[in-house]
């Protein structure tokens, strides 16, 4: 039976803090702005209360530029020196549920019989912590594609917000003018796996036992969260339909408004293409991997000159039927988690909801 | 819910223009998903002409898009805010697209509105979406001081766009010499140097390692997505530096080196160019203080050469139709750092 145990923020943050000393704990942060997942450190204050980071968790396992190995060329011979990071054991700390699903969709492309073996070994090191997610924004509908934002099955550990009602009074020293904003909050905490179940009893001294009511009050909740998604959108049968729609004039269409930027792909969560390129000065130079978009030119323009996507049509294209349809055949689950970043970031309001409807027969206008 | 009198004007004038066949397509705006963030529109049948919409968010920079249609030969219309109209004049005086295939459809600008600012101004909850936004978006009538919303007053300026507060271009340049006027031009816009030049002050108070430190935070951040480029109406390079698969002047890795080469040269090919849309920074996901730097150049220029000015329209061309006179002036202009002689000055020592 699952055990659970009630962890306010103060100590929440000094548990955080304290596995610092020891491993790195990567936690939602704003650095000049830029709402990511970050190592933990002194003066980095834990965005407890921020919206779902703008960059996604992916790149704690498949970094925008992650080198793979030098060479140099010495006396007609050459050398070649791996330089992969020595991955360590950590704590990925506060992803919410359409990241942590994003997760198990990049586990079938990085895994599988040609696993990355960087990718791997960053998954196996690292401790996945789960917010359940109370902080929906407009633009989220992870919902209309199978996440439930309340739960995080890929997770370790469930961290989920109490409702105020259910926190008991407790004796406090301090006014409370004096404590820090939010350091009422709550949390409900339990483990999915024996590695969090071991890093639980590692925490004792943060965590009490829940009382009596706390897991039913945060079980209404969420039960009061269900289909609470502004962003509705009805999945039945788009990936069948898309079959058809290879020459759809739809591409044409929505291609016009695109500009061809990498934002939808680089803020999306479950977006994997990568490149390989060297960085080369005379005899020496390194070998790295990184992010590549299919809205780009260049993605699949051949040494040859000749490009099989040669414009915006095809690129685009490309982009919602990897997600919809070939990831949905090769993988059996749509590339999408609903997280609503390209709904939120793309400069020009092109965004895979609209296409959902599209391919629905939706409205044109008001989708 | 009542139609704006430029939105009429706008789709009547579209509908005339695709029945009779005197363009192919109509790029304006139509409302998005959200209220407040309309979005370009792409209108090729008389019949889809209501779709089209004008209203205080009609923001981002169309003038882009005509590049897409540079293959080919029909006409395209477009409408044009100020910012549009002055970056169409840069395209043409590029010579990427001939003034004769554009139906410039001119609005005046009094700026227009951020969602997000309003939202903001009007204590709207969390971000932009909220409903009470249609009603601004349908009812702001161009020019309109302010709007109540929320149950408060919004003044317009504390809703404006940033770019827009410096904005000194309302309506398109007389050069351009637009088709259709779908609106009274705006009054002048005169910013103070303040306004215009705040933040650039700011960074040249600063030590050459202070500000390289600014910079090199800044850049450390850039994704690399391209947006800013990409977004850029002036960035009107039919292939650019920048994606040259052969030689690689840019390397894929996301690190300061490459992406400060990636800033600084963009930076050298839009200077004395930009029309301060304010599209690049606006797109950023990341925040990068684009335009600071593309202002910086712009100061230099005016210092050095004076203010940049749009070619006059060229008198008694007029009879010959408007399109063909505004394509020899701005065909023939000539602006800073655009073009290059023999005889310049290269005293680098």
């Amino acid at each position: 039976m699952t055990q659970y145990w009630v962890i306010d923020r103060p100590r929440a943050e000094a548990w955080l803090r304290g596995l610092t000393q020891k491993q790195e704990v990567l936690v939602p942060a704003a650095r000049s702005g830029v709402w990511a997942f970050l190592p933990l450190e002194a003066g980095l204050a834990i965005g407890w209360d921020g919206a779902n980071p703008l960059l996604p968790a992916k790149g704690a396992f498949f970094p925008q530029t992650d080198p793979l190995f030098r060479f140099r060329r010495e006396e007609g011979k050459l050398n070649i020196e791996p330089v992969a990071e020595a991955v360590r054991e950590r704590v990925l700390f506060g992803i919410r549920p359409c990241d942590a699903r994003s997760l198990a969709l990049l586990d079938k492309v990085f895994g599988g019989p040609f696993a990355d073996s960087q990718y791997q070994a960053r998954r196996a090191a690292t401790l996945l912590v789960a917010w359940a997610c109370d902080h929906p924004r407009p633009t989220c509908f992870c919902q209309s594609v199978g996440v439930d934002p309340t739960t995080a099955p890929e997770a370790d550990v469930m961290f989920a917000p109490l409702p105020r009602e259910s926190r008991p009074a407790q004796g406090s020293e301090q006014a409370p003018h004096q404590r820090e904003p939010g350091s009422e909050m709550q949390y409900l905490v339990w483990a999915q796996t024996q590695r969090g179940q071991s890093w639980l009893e590692s925490g004792m001294d943060y965590l009490a036992r829940a009382q009596a009511g706390q897991v039913e009050a945060w079980q209404e909740t969420a039960a009061g969260m269900a289909n609470a998604h502004p962003l509705e959108l009805d999945m039945e049968g788009v990936t069948d339909r898309l079959r058809q729609r290879f020459d759809d004039s739809m591409w044409e269409e929505l291609s016009a408004r695109c500009l061809g930027c990498g934002i939808c792909t680089f803020v999306c969560p479950t977006c994997h293409c990568f490149d390989i390129a060297d960085w080369q000065r005379g005899q020496e130079g390194l070998r790295f991997k990184c992010w590549d978009s299919c809205s780009f030119r260049d993605f699949t323009l051949m040494a040859g000159g000749h490009n099989p996507r040669p414009t915006k049509k095809e690129r685009i294209r490309q982009r919602f039927l990897h997600k919809l349809l070939y990831f949905v055949d090769r993988y059996g689950a749509v590339a999408c988690v609903g997280c609503g970043r390209c709904v939120e970031q793309c400069p020009v309001h092109l965004d895979i909801t609209e296409v959902i409807l599209r391919v629905k027969g939706g409205e044109w206008a008001n989708v | 819910m009542t139609v704006n009198a430029v939105t009429e004007k706008l789709r009547q004038t579209a509908r005339d223009l695709l029945q009779s066949g005197q363009v192919g397509v109509v790029i304006g705006f139509e409302d998005g998903r959200f209220p407040g963030q309309p979005r370009p529109a792409f209108i090729r049948r008389a019949e889809d002409a209501d779709r089209l919409v004008w209203n205080a968010f009609c923001g981002a920079n169309l003038a882009k898009y005509v590049l897409d249609y540079r293959v080919g030969d029909g006409k395209i219309a477009v409408v044009a805010k100020g910012c549009d109209g002055a970056a169409l004049a840069r395209i043409i005086g590029d010579q990427q697209f001939p003034r004769q295939r554009l139906v410039v459809l001119a609005v005046g600008c009094p700026g227009m509105l951020d969602a997000g600012r309003v939202a903001d101004a009007a204590g709207l909850p969390d971000g932009a979406w909220d409903a009470a936004l249609a009603q601004v978006a349908a009812a702001a009538e161009p020019g309109a001081d302010g709007f109540e919303l929320n149950g408060k007053p919004v003044s317009r300026s504390a809703g404006l766009r940033p770019q827009c507060v410096r904005c000194r271009q309302p309506n398109v340049p007389a050069a351009l010499e637009p088709d259709v006027w779908l609106s009274e031009p705006a009054p002048e816009r005169h910013p103070s140097p303040d306004q215009l030049y705040g933040d650039v002050a700011a960074l040249e108070a600063m030590s050459v390692e202070e500000r390289g430190r600014f910079w090199e935070e800044a850049f450390s951040r850039c994704l690399r997505c391209f947006a800013c480029r990409n977004v850029c109406p002036v960035c009107d390079c039919r292939e650019c530096v920048l994606d040259d698969a052969q030689t690689r002047w840019l390397g894929k890795a996301v690190n300061l080196a490459e992406n400060q080469f990636f800033h600084l040269t963009r930076a050298m090919h839009v200077a004395g160019r930009c029309v301060g849309c304010g599209q690049c920074e606006e797109a950023c996901p990341v925040g990068l203080p684009l335009t600071v730097l593309y202002r910086k150049l712009s100061h230099d220029l005016e210092e050095l050469f004076g203010p940049v000015e749009m070619p006059a329209p060229q008198e008694g061309k007029a009879a010959a139709g408007a399109a063909e006179g505004a394509a020899a002036g701005l065909e023939k202009a000539e602006w800073a750092l655009t073009r290059f002689r023999l005889n310049d000055p290269d005293e680098f020592d």
